[in-house]
């Protein structure tokens, strides 16, 4: 039975790819993607509502043949906090730790890789992924020394807009 | 690209489309001149890679009108004047040139275009992705002079099933600090052009920085897919074929990132590197 405190994985508006060892998480409502390593994928994964906190550490350290702790399970639920990967945020609980102690305290102990997810914005246009070395539109555009640069916008971050 | 509506959609009398990877456009002008050019222009952007229809269908995601009026070539989007002019028919055209390629390559079905060099060493493809300015074109060059295999200095064009295939235009090659740039086909350089689709060997991120030393990152299969991401046009578009179509390019490739120095050291030591540490076996 789901209690609003267990962690819930949102499945609505993701592509999710499995790559070796890594899953990626593609969000089509904000056009980020996200790296999950092994770890932080079993953890994500585990997250179906009727697992507490408790209940993942146990079920991931069986996965994973070792004792795993519920900070070390925090740790990801705070990045998938961050990430907007699970179906409403689930406030982390370090006992008044910082995440960087908690890491520290976990870090030196652990057989396991620590869960990490990598994010970053996917360019909103396919245009933007193409690019000139531009400063203001006169420099973007057929008229331009960039006239190999399709579009005849200019971001002002040296990239093409449409 | 913007559209200026200042009269009603402007009307051409000739027109042709082409299908290129799934993509249908169509080009128009006022004479037979013109679209003569257009044609020419579309079989030196495609190659072989193009069907090319001597009349407008219906069904087409854009046309591309093409006017020369007061010594002025002028670019309408849908019947619509845009601001892309120019007096010079050699940028135009080349302008035109770089935006069909890129409009194949947003809309492309069956395929995924990364903004990328690519050229074969033993039947394996490297790519580099990049942003424009980073010395894609100028790596592809002296890759190509070293003996590999030109396969494209501005897109990846990957296959369903993870292979690269050929999409070569002549290299655009900038010179006097980047100011100025010229068209040179690979034989110019003593190199001769891919005609088949090969496995990704390497995905190398990397752009010119002078003096740098080269100290390779390898990432992993998931974060090398990140890196190639902000380079991937059709990423928006269809995420799903996408991600699947990158992991299977990338899940047999060495990804390595690093600055790169001199480019003509560089190109030498990385077909050596590439021998070195490539994993797949070597196709003959």
């Amino acid at each position: 039975m789901n209690k609003p405190q267990n962690p819930v994985a949102r499945k609505t508006g993701l592509v999710v790819q499995d790559v070796p060892e890594e899953v990626l998480v593609y969000d089509t409502d904000t056009n980020k993607a996200h790296c999950l390593n092994k770890t932080a994928a079993m953890i994500w994964r585990s997250c179906d509502g009727t697992r507490s906190v408790a209940d993942i550490a146990k079920h991931v350290g069986s996965l994973a043949c070792e004792a795993v702790t519920d900070d070390f399970v925090w740790l990801a639920i705070d990045q998938l906090n961050e990430s907007d990967l699970l179906e409403k945020q689930v406030a982390a609980d370090f006992k008044g730790l910082s995440r960087r102690d908690v890491i520290k305290r976990i870090g030196l102990g652990s057989m396991i890789a620590l869960p990490v997810i990598a994010s970053l914005v996917a360019p909103p246009t396919a245009r933007a992924a193409a690019s000139c070395n531009c400063n203001n539109n006169t420099e973007c555009g057929p008229s331009t020394p960039n006239a190999g640069c399709p579009a005849a916008t200019c971001n002002l971050s040296g990239r093409c807009e449409a | 690209m913007s559209s200026e509506r200042i009269s009603p959609p402007r009307e051409f009398d000739f027109g042709l489309l082409f299908l290129s990877h799934g993509v249908r456009i169509g080009l128009a002008a006022d004479n037979t001149e013109m679209l003569g050019r257009a044609r020419e222009l579309v079989t030196k952007a495609f190659g072989d890679r193009v069907q090319i229809f001597e009349e407008l269908g219906t069904e087409v995601r854009h046309t591309f009108g093409i006017t020369h009026e007061d010594g002025v070539w002028r670019l309408f989007k849908n019947g619509l004047r845009t601001t892309s002019e120019n007096a010079s028919a050699w940028i135009f055209f080349k302008y035109l040139n770089s935006l069909l390629r890129m409009e194949v390559a947003v809309y492309a079905q069956g395929a995924v275009f990364v903004h990328a060099g690519v050229v074969g060493w033993n039947g394996q493809a490297i790519i580099f992705p990049g942003i424009s300015f980073a010395g894609k074109s100028t790596l592809t060059a002296e890759l190509i002079r070293n003996g590999a295999e030109y396969y494209s200095d501005e897109y990846a064009v990957l296959e369903p099933n993870g292979r690269v295939a050929p999409f070569p235009r002549h290299l655009s090659l900038r010179y006097f600090g980047a100011t100025r740039e010229r068209e040179v086909p690979p034989e110019e350089l003593g190199g001769r052009t891919g005609t088949k689709p090969i496995p990704v060997g390497m995905v190398l991120l990397t752009s010119f920085s002078k003096g740098a030393q080269w100290d390779p990152e390898f990432l992993s299969p998931g974060a090398g897919i990140m890196e190639i991401i902000p380079n991937t046009l059709t990423m928006h578009r269809d995420p799903a074929f996408t991600l699947k179509v990158l992991d299977l390019a990338a899940r047999r490739a060495i990804i390595v990132k690093s600055p790169r120095g001199d480019v003509k050291k560089f190109a030498k030591f990385l077909l050596a590197f590439f021998d070195k540490h490539s994993k797949l076996a070597k196709i003959a």
